[in-house]
């Protein structure tokens, strides 16, 4: 409960802090803090900005470079003729273990029945 | 006579860094590195380096988004706010050490003016430690506290500004923003009361 009104008691004074001529040497003396730590902007713009200007430069080079069908190529060539050589050697070797096999059904379907021939 | 609506300086050389010229980035860079500093230092307190750092990726961060801001707020409040997240992240990563407070400044700050105040070289001493024992106030608090602080306090933001860019509504800021005062107040006063 204490706690509580202590909390209440504090939470009073803040509301105090909006009012120019507050009265609280509390408030008064952060309000002075802030006030110079305000006049403290340190002027580091033109050193940011050497800083990051060169990853800049590049951000934008990858991102507004006009597509290239040869740095496509480049980079996707050796994955793509990978998957299309894997693919190639599944389907040959289906291809070969179903030579050998029965008629397919299609083709047994059309053949006439055996009394007939 | 219909009056002049006020150009955006920072929207047209927003659309400048969209349209491909990265050369544009330069003017908002130069404009507003020194206030995403101060909220910076402001949110990490005691971690210079993390902070030095900081700045530029926000800025690293802010054009690689910029094909995404489509200009309802403006440029400064969105800014803000990937500081502000970028900060939350690197708070994630590694809490905050908290660093014992002088009791000295605070008197020091409540102390009327000596008659030898008038030297330019001590003053700026002054405002630099208040400045840096501010800092180690505002670490005593929470993250959520300490950036609404900032932004009102430091950075003169309005309500509605603080709203857009922390994602929350102006009612809630007023209330947090009393909160953050409140606590600000009561780690100032136990600063007092730990000393012997």
């Amino acid at each position: 409960m204490n706690r509580w009104k202590d909390w209440r008691q504090w939470s009073k004074k803040a509301r105090a802090w909006d009012f120019p001529d507050a009265g609280d040497p509390k408030i008064a003396s952060l309000k002075g803090m802030f006030k110079s730590a305000r006049r403290d902007a340190p002027d580091i713009g033109a050193e940011v900005w050497r800083n990051i200007r060169p990853r800049l430069q590049s951000l934008s080079q990858s991102s507004l470079a006009p597509i290239s069908l040869w740095n496509a190529l480049a980079a996707t060539g050796p994955r793509f003729a990978m998957a299309a050589a894997c693919t190639l050697l599944i389907m040959a070797g289906a291809f070969m273990s179903r030579a050998g096999d029965a008629p397919r059904i299609e083709t047994a379907a059309l053949s006439p029945p055996p009394r007939y021939s | 006579m219909i009056p002049a609506l006020p150009i955006d300086e920072d929207a047209l050389w927003v659309e400048r860094c969209k349209a491909g010229n990265p050369d544009a980035f330069e003017p908002l860079v130069k404009k507003f590195a020194g206030r995403i500093e101060r909220l910076v230092r402001g949110i990490l307190g005691d971690r210079r380096l993390e902070a030095e750092d900081a700045v530029q990726d926000v800025f690293i961060k802010a054009y690689t988004a910029l094909p995404k801001f489509r200009g309802d707020a403006k440029f400064s409040t969105w800014l803000y706010r990937i500081a502000v997240n970028h900060c939350r992240d690197i708070i994630r990563r590694s809490p905050p050490v908290s660093v014992p407070l002088d009791e000295n400044l605070l008197a020091a700050e409540e102390a009327p003016e000596t008659e030898e105040a008038g030297s330019e070289e001590k003053q700026v001493r002054a405002e630099a430690e208040s400045s840096r024992q501010l800092q180690k106030l505002l670490g005593e608090l929470k993250e959520s506290h300490r950036s609404i602080l900032v932004m009102r306090e430091l950075e003169g933001m309005s309500y509605d500004e603080i709203g857009k860019a922390l994602g929350i509504l102006p009612g809630t800021v007023r209330s947090r923003l009393n909160r953050a005062r409140a606590k600000l107040l009561r780690a100032a006063e136990n600063i007092r009361s730990e000393k012997p």
